[in-house]
């Protein structure tokens, strides 16, 4: 069976995973700083030597995220959301929705029963609704993402928190903390206004079960429960919800390698 | 039993409630709670006026449905939001109201003829009976409950006035007019107040409770210029016919809609200048462009200091709202003498 | 002396007429009117008089780069950041006076509040006279003589001011355009042949062309050497792109300053853009025996104003005639009118089977304008129409 490898070049963090066929064998995650080719090289070469194979093992590799573009070996360049789709629905077949919450950008995109992209919804003019808008927060109420997770969950009300702008929710956020509302509401009401935002994403392109989430927001259980609230339905959430776009790449890899 | 006649919603002070009274059916200003949730984005642009979001979402999602509503084409949000209701709400009848831009007969002559095709239309709706009296009767109630109104706000304060223009603004102007009559009138002329005193301009009918937040502050608001607050209370009486009404619509003091900002301009500087203002506070409503194009021609012309915030639809808590305005009341100098009356 | 391709000839002519425009305009040879894109240039030449649109000299700035500046120094006179980045640029222009000065600034209210909301700041800072030409909101034969009859008065108030405008050069003008107007339609009807045989990234970047050349002799020149170029053209086999593996519908302008947006979709990703929107020629042939009734119903009849339907069929049609795989809209910023009518568009574009992309951006500020996310979504969206068609080659999904 052909070793494929997919490599998700992101403005935070570069994600590297090898699938024989479609079986993941090996993955790598590292932050991407200054260099996205550098980066892209020593991730891929971490996952290899993790399986102990080496680069000429590789029939074919893809490359997405924005980094994609100046990937220092020869890939095939596919968007991320194309490669989220396709990693979101291999783990979970019966996936229709993704919902995909990164670093600078959320999308919402839509598969039919192969995995193909039907349509997508993104927001990317915006920092609400992103993970860097959580970090912001996060900093501003002296926490750590983790804590935001534990302390959403166990708040009983949440702080109303402005979805329309992120400069209107930053100072909002920055009142309440002055007016000495306890932290568990301010985060839930953070979390609420970000899932709005996410639920405008999903009104976009309509909501179709299953829904699986992807991306490292993914991971804040405190945000999770939120939106499963709000759209009323459980969600699927991967083991490695950061690696999806690398992995849906690996299997785009891999179908060209065996088509070839 | 005694039906209620039918609820039409309007979004415009240009929409006169007359018409709809006068047609049968119960006029009210379309004031929704809150801002429209993010599911609207699948109808709305995010980045779009929030008074026409939410505008949106309450007529969508209302039961039993609105009986129909009035929208004027007064600016470019309202027009699409007349589109995006007829495609994704068709169960809401939906009344267009073209509005000229400037003023004269022309333009009177041109409005009467949308008013009595808007008069016509709501007559034949389900469960409309026409009152006794007609137009000519609903021009007396309304005029009445203004001039009631206007009454209030020389001594009421300008959110308590905003308060109760709300409310009457959901009622039926008989019961409007017998429950301001019935209200004790306070003492007569204006209170001494030793805060500085500010003009408010802005578009959107604005929430009472950021005028409160505005006095809280430590300012006094004289007099504001928004859809639902002063510049309605300045429609001039008088209007038994379509082209009287018209005219009294486009007479009065135009809104920075309208394509008037001489007029407009020399209406602000005569309020201003009355009530004895001694600052402005330009409330923008974020990606409202006809007020944002409006702030310029202000800060210009202004003798006043004009401090420049901009807001969402609603109440937000912001404490940026206070901080500011407070800040800017500190640079203003305190009253001289108690505020006039008031242009009538 | 070398000869000149018959593929450039139509540039040539283009820039002959721009530069002839501002060299009149500058040298005050005839009367200056500023006005929006929607104000029929006709009715301008028709006074004697030439059209200067600061919406379009902002897709210029753009061009070269200059609009960020021009941006900023509006926003420092107080013009918020969320309105419309064409009318904030003009603004920039007209605040730095870089713009022949106008002896009057006549706006409409076709088809955006913006229009006539920065040519009446317009007017106050260039000390010109500003008129408002007012547009009923119906398609109606009362529409059209109430706008006739302001049509007229503005020009008689125009002839009043002693500047030189005079209202017989009317039916020349209307000639002119009419005759421009027939080289047109044989564009259009020529950039039905697949493959393409021009670009619609060069067709919108011709924005100026269409909106102020009818009505003047360039305009008859340009059009007329630009279809006998693209015949040519398609006699000889020569596509627009070597390689075309998709067709695009394009809803609204494009971003004007330089980038690698287009041409890495046109021609690396072999999408051509087969038509746009902007390009649409609405109206009727104009009649010189009744010139106002003509320029009215130009106004009245456009599918940008009046209930969104207008702007579906036109889109629909547009779709159907150049046989397009896809439809995109180009979300400007600041542009109300258009982008909230997008969940509109899409549902009819879903209705009719043609798939719908939104595009966010910015068509004259760069630093808005996100060209790497906007690549990203085309680069999705053609994707996923690839995939779409693979499926329906295949004959059935499994």
């Amino acid at each position: 069976m052909p070793l494929a490898a997919g490599i998700d070049i992101g403005s935070l963090t570069t994600k590297a995973v090898i699938v024989d066929g479609d079986r993941p064998v090996a993955w790598a995650l590292r932050p991407t700083g200054a260099f996205s080719q550098q980066s892209a090289r020593a991730a891929l070469e971490e996952a290899l030597a993790s399986c102990g194979r080496s680069f000429s093992d590789l029939a074919a590799i893809v490359a997405t995220g924005y980094g994609r573009i100046s990937v220092p070996f020869p890939a095939r360049k596919v968007t991320e959301i194309t490669c989220h789709a396709r990693g979101a629905w291999a783990e979970f077949p019966r996936t229709r929705t993704v919902i995909d919450v990164g670093g600078q950008d959320s999308k919402v995109i839509r598969v039919d029963e192969r995995g193909r992209v039907t349509d997508f919804a993104m927001n990317d003019k915006c920092a609400a609704g992103t993970g860097r808008f959580l970090e912001v927060m996060a900093r501003a109420l002296e926490i750590d993402l983790e804590e935001m997770a534990r302390l959403s969950l166990s708040a009983r009300s949440a702080a109303t928190v402005s979805s329309t702008c992120t400069v209107f929710a930053e100072s909002e956020v920055i009142s309440l903390i002055a007016q000495g509302r306890p932290r568990d509401e301010i985060v839930r009401g953070l979390h609420e206004a970000i899932c709005d935002r996410l639920q405008g994403l999903v009104a976009r392109v309509g909501a179709e079960p299953e829904i699986t989430m992807t991306g490292g927001v993914a991971l804040n259980r405190g945000l999770l429960a939120v939106l499963q609230e709000r759209l009323g339905q459980r969600i699927n959430v991967p083991r490695h919800p950061q690696l999806q776009g690398a992995y849906g790449a690996a299997l785009i890899a891999a179908e060209q390698a065996s088509a070839a | 039993m005694h039906e209620l006649p039918p609820a039409v919603y309007y979004t415009c002070s240009y929409v006169p409630p007359e018409v709809i009274w006068a047609a049968g059916c119960r006029p009210v200003r379309l004031l929704p709670s809150a801002p429209a949730p993010g599911e609207c984005d699948a109808f709305l642009p995010r980045d779009f006026c929030p008074y026409v979001r939410a505008a949106f979402w309450d007529l969508h999602r209302r039961a039993p449905p609105a009986a129909a509503v009035v929208l004027p084409t007064c600016c470019d949000p309202m027009r699409r939001l007349a589109d995006v209701l007829r495609q994704h709400s068709p169960h809401v009848p939906c009344f267009l109201l073209d509005l000229p831009r400037t003023r004269g007969k022309r333009e009177e002559e041109y409005l009467a003829g949308r008013l009595e095709e808007i008069l016509a239309a709501l007559r034949a709706l389900p469960g409309a009976v026409p009152p006794e009296g007609g137009l000519a009767e609903a021009s007396r109630l309304f005029a009445e409950v203004r001039h009631l109104l206007h009454r209030v706000a020389r001594t009421a304060s300008a959110p308590a006035v905003h308060r109760l223009i709300r409310q009457v603004h959901a009622a039926d102007p008989r019961q409007a007019v017998a429950s301001l009559l019935a209200r004790e009138t306070t003492a007569s002329g204006p209170t001494a107040d030793a805060r500085p005193r500010v003009l408010v301009v802005t578009s959107h009918p604005v929430d009472p409770g950021v005028l409160e937040v505005i006095e809280q502050a430590g300012a006094r608001v004289v007099a504001e210029d928004s859809c639902l607050g002063d510049r309605l209370l300045t429609i001039p009486p008088g209007g038994s016919t379509p082209r009287e009404l018209a005219a009294a619509y486009l007479g009065r003091p135009p809104c920075p809609r309208m394509e008037l900002p001489e007029e407009r301009l020399a209406y602000l500087e005569d309020v201003a200048r009355a009530r004895g203002a001694q600052g402005i506070i330009f409330l923008a409503l974020k990606y409202c462009d006809n007020l944002g194009y409006d702030f310029p021609w202000v800060r210009e012309r202004s003798a006043l200091p004009v401090l420049f915030l901009e807001s969402d639809y609603g109440i937000s808590a912001s404490g940026q709202l206070l901080t500011r305005v407070q800040a800017f009341v500190e640079t203003l100098p305190l009253p001289a003498g108690p505020p006039g009356p008031g242009p009538e | 002396m070398k000869r000149v391709p018959e593929t450039e000839s139509y540039a040539r002519e283009a820039v002959r007429w721009g530069l002839g425009l501002l060299g009149d305009a500058v040298g005050r040879r005839r009367p200056v009117v500023w006005c929006n894109v929607a104000l029929p240039s006709e009715f301008v030449y028709g006074l004697g008089a030439i059209p200067v649109m600061p919406e379009m000299a902002a897709g210029f700035a753009a061009a070269w780069r200059g609009s960020p500046e021009l941006i900023v120094r509006a926003e420092g006179q107080g013009f918020p950041a969320d309105l419309c980045s064409f009318h904030r640029c003009a603004l920039g222009l007209a605040l730095e006076g870089w713009l022949p000065r106008p002896d009057a600034v006549v706006a409409t209210s076709l088809f955006c509040d913006g229009a006539r909301k920065f040519l009446h700041h317009a007017s106050r800072l260039m000390g010109a006279p500003y008129f408002l030409i007012d547009v009923p909101y119906e398609q109606s034969a009362h529409a059209a003589r109430t706008v006739a009859a302001r049509l007229q008065e503005v020009a008689r108030e125009l002839e009043g001011t002693g500047r030189g405008f005079d209202s017989r050069h009317l039916p020349l003008a209307l000639e002119s355009s009419n005759r421009a107007r027939r080289h047109y339609l044989e564009v259009m009807r020529i950039r039905r042949h697949r493959p393409a045989p021009w670009r619609g990234s060069e067709a919108l970047s011709y924005a100026s062309v269409f909106f102020m050349a009818f009505g003047s002799p360039g305009g008859v020149r340009v059009y007329r050497t630009l279809a006998r170029s693209l015949a040519a053209r398609v006699r000889s086999g020569r596509p627009a792109v070597p390689r075309e593996r998709w067709r695009l519908l394009w809803l609204h302008f494009r971003p004007f300053y330089p980038g690698q947006l287009l041409p890495w979709l046109e021609v690396e990703q072999g999408a051509v853009i087969a038509a746009e929107d902007m390009s649409y020629l609405w109206w009727d042939e104009l009649d010189p025996d009744r010139p106002w009734e003509s320029l009215a119903r130009k106004m009245t009849s456009h599918f940008m104003w009046g209930p969104v339907e207008r702007r579906v069929e036109v889109m629909l049609r547009l779709a159907r005639d150049y046989a397009v795989d896809g439809i995109v809209h180009y979300s400007h910023w600041g542009c109300r009118q258009s982008c909230g009518a997008v969940s509109v568009l899409r549902q009819a574009s879903a209705r009719a089977g043609i798939p719908f992309l939104n595009l966010d951006g910015d068509c004259i500020d760069p630093r808005n304008g996100r060209e790497e996310q906007a690549r990203t979504r085309l680069e999705a969206f053609l994707e996923s129409i690839a995939e779409r068609r693979e499926v329906l080659a295949a004959g059935s999904g499994d």
